[in-house]
């Protein structure tokens, strides 16, 4: 993992914890989907992707992005790695 | 003059090898949801009591649901949707508010039913598989007779926030969702060809717009999975969506992430946009998006059922920064007090809420005419004006309550919560951004009291036990002095200046 997807990782780790609680959300699949799961309401998980633009200079285009590759904690974490490269 | 559910047998048969809906990645025809609604009918009470008549639902936006909603229409019972996000003791005070018996649930809440009947030992539940409504997509069940005539006039009852610390239940009948219908189904034009969205929750009285001016068109109803909610775009291409209705602050999020570029959405013919303001940059970067749509901004409380009002976008317009509420559907007449207030009358107000005390019932006034008429004018709260072309604009609200996409919130309600459980009367709430096209809104809960952390911890347990996931504050604030304003109320400016 680069230094900038750590850095997301615990972002979104930070986010998810303040809902759930550590412990469980350590205990996490990866892959789970946040919001099919009620880990995360769309409200939050729209307040996170706001706070991560704002936090690492990203600008976000979902035009055709399917939503569930994103709305895991990997799943994320890949789409805003893709994004840094795309743009850097 | 038909009944609902004698339109919706027509259509059900007339369309029966159509689409109906598709959901979960599984597509349904007319007659397999026909059957299926039938199979759940048969298990609903069958007496026709008050108490029999009403029929929670707690479920999500899945199949389970939509077939039980269709068997309380056809056999004339009352649906009350329950929010399963919301907390326990808010669904126990609504299940008591309407007097329910009864609770159908789907597989995958069967906890929280459990969990809901500890408190309520008297319910009745009546658990709905999925797989079992399969079973049953291919058998006509004829022993369900329906009486011609209706035995209950009540269709649903959906609940609000209301500012003094209770939800409010409002009653919709037969006339009053008619009249809608009557409007709405031929100003959509769907037909057979036709793929409509259905973005809304159950419990938000707009999903009832989906359900049947989809199926009274005999078009296919697209239930948008929870995660593509925010994400749309793609769901709309893969399934060429001719049809759209949400909430704006959905439109806002696909402004914001990219997914309203020009011609992104070419099968879309017909979009509304409905539950709080339509900013009007979003609204033309939708049309932008979707050339070949209609862009129309609805408008209407829950108590006047769905919208009763509408303002179809022109091109390139420019003239407010918000979109125009317009103007009432043919059926209903719009007012403007001198107090700039709103005023709505016409065949699709409530008769008013569930045990309503007098105070409750003060939104709802009956004026004699000149020709001896009695008329029940509702007493929307929003202040508008009125253009020199007759339509309406909306300037605000004349209370305290606000829209988190969508959802109606009493200010106040979360306050006589707060009031009342910390014992301390120098409470308010706030919403920010404040910005009227912002989707991201926030409830902020300030509080004069030295912070302790147990109090803190206690008040945030309190308020997500009793409350809705979109009332709960995003953050308590903690005041050594609250700041007042000249008239010694609280200063709002000054506590939003706070946040800035």
């Amino acid at each position: 993992m680069s230094f900038k997807e750590e850095a997301f990782y615990q972002f979104i780790m930070e986010k998810v914890s303040n809902k759930i609680g550590e412990a469980k959300a350590a205990a996490l699949d990866e892959n789970l989907n946040l919001i099919e799961h009620g880990i995360l309401d769309s409200l939050d998980f729209i307040s996170m992707l706001m706070e991560l633009e704002m936090k690492f200079g990203l600008d976000l285009d979902f035009e055709d992005v399917d939503p569930s590759t994103f709305t895991s904690i990997q799943g994320l974490c890949l789409l805003l790695a893709g994004e840094v490269n795309a743009t850097s | 003059m038909l009944t609902l559910k004698n339109k919706l047998k027509e259509t059900m048969s007339n369309f029966a090898n159509c689409d109906a809906l598709y959901v979960n990645k599984q597509t349904i025809s007319y007659e397999q949801l026909h059957n299926m609604s039938l199979f759940v009918a048969s298990l609903l009470p069958q007496a026709a009591t008050q108490k029999a008549d009403r029929i929670a639902l707690l479920s999500h936006r899945e199949l389970t649901a939509y077939a039980a909603i269709i068997a309380c229409v056809m056999t004339d019972k009352t649906y009350v949707p329950l929010n399963v996000k919301a907390p326990i003791e808010r669904l126990v005070s609504m299940l008591l508010t309407a007097q329910i018996n009864t609770l159908v649930v789907s597989a995958q809440y069967q906890h929280l039913a459990q969990e809901i009947k500890t408190h309520l030992p008297v319910l009745e539940l009546i658990l709905l598989e999925e797989s079992v409504l399969f079973q049953n997509a291919s058998n006509n069940i004829t022993v369900i007779k329906t009486a011609e005539n209706l035995s209950n006039n009540i269709r649903y009852i959906m609940f609000t926030s209301g500012s003094t610390g209770k939800p409010k239940g409002v009653p919709i009948s037969e006339g009053n969702l008619l009249a809608y219908l009557d409007f709405v189904v031929p100003y959509c034009a769907l037909s057979a060809d036709d793929r409509a969205s259905q973005t809304f929750d159950l419990t938000f009285d707009l999903s009832v717009h989906d359900l049947f001016v989809t199926w009274l068109s005999g078009a296919c109803l697209y239930v948008l999975p929870e995660s593509a909610l925010f994400s749309p775009g793609a769901f709309i291409k893969k399934h060429q969506l001719t049809a759209w209705f949400s909430v704006p602050s959905t439109g806002a999020i696909m402004q914001k992430f990219g997914m309203l570029k020009a011609h992104a959405y070419p099968s879309l013919k017909l979009s509304l946009f409905c539950g709080e303001a339509l900013p009007t940059s979003m609204a033309l970067a939708w049309q932008k998006s979707a050339p070949h749509s209609k862009v129309v901004n609805f408008y209407g409380p829950t108590e006047a059922t769905i919208a009763c009002g509408y303002f179809e976008l022109p091109d390139d317009y420019t003239e407010q920064q918000v979109v125009p509420i317009g103007k009432a559907f043919d059926h209903m007449s719009f007012a403007c007090s001198s107090s700039e207030e709103l005023l709505i009358a016409g065949a699709q107000v409530t008769s008013g809420y569930l045990e309503a005390t007098a105070e409750m019932n003060e939104n709802f006034q009956e004026v004699i005419t000149e020709q001896g008429k009695t008329v029940t004018w509702y007493h929307s709260g929003d202040k508008v004006t009125q253009h020199e072309e007759g339509y309406f604009i909306y300037k605000g609200r004349l209370d305290e309550q606000i829209k988190i996409q969508g959802y109606r919130v009493e200010l106040p309600e979360i306050e006589a919560i707060a009031k009342a459980f910390l014992k301390n009367n120098l409470v308010k709430a706030l919403v920010w951004p404040k910005d009227i096209s912002s989707f991201n809104k926030s409830i902020f809960l300030f509080v004069q009291a030295s912070k302790s952390e147990d109090t803190e911890q206690a008040i945030i347990e309190h308020m997500k036990n009793q409350l809705p996931h979109y009332m709960q504050p995003k953050k308590i604030i903690w005041l050594a002095s609250m700041p007042l304003n000249l008239n010694g109320k609280i200063d709002r400016n000054a506590l939003r200046a706070m946040l800035e």
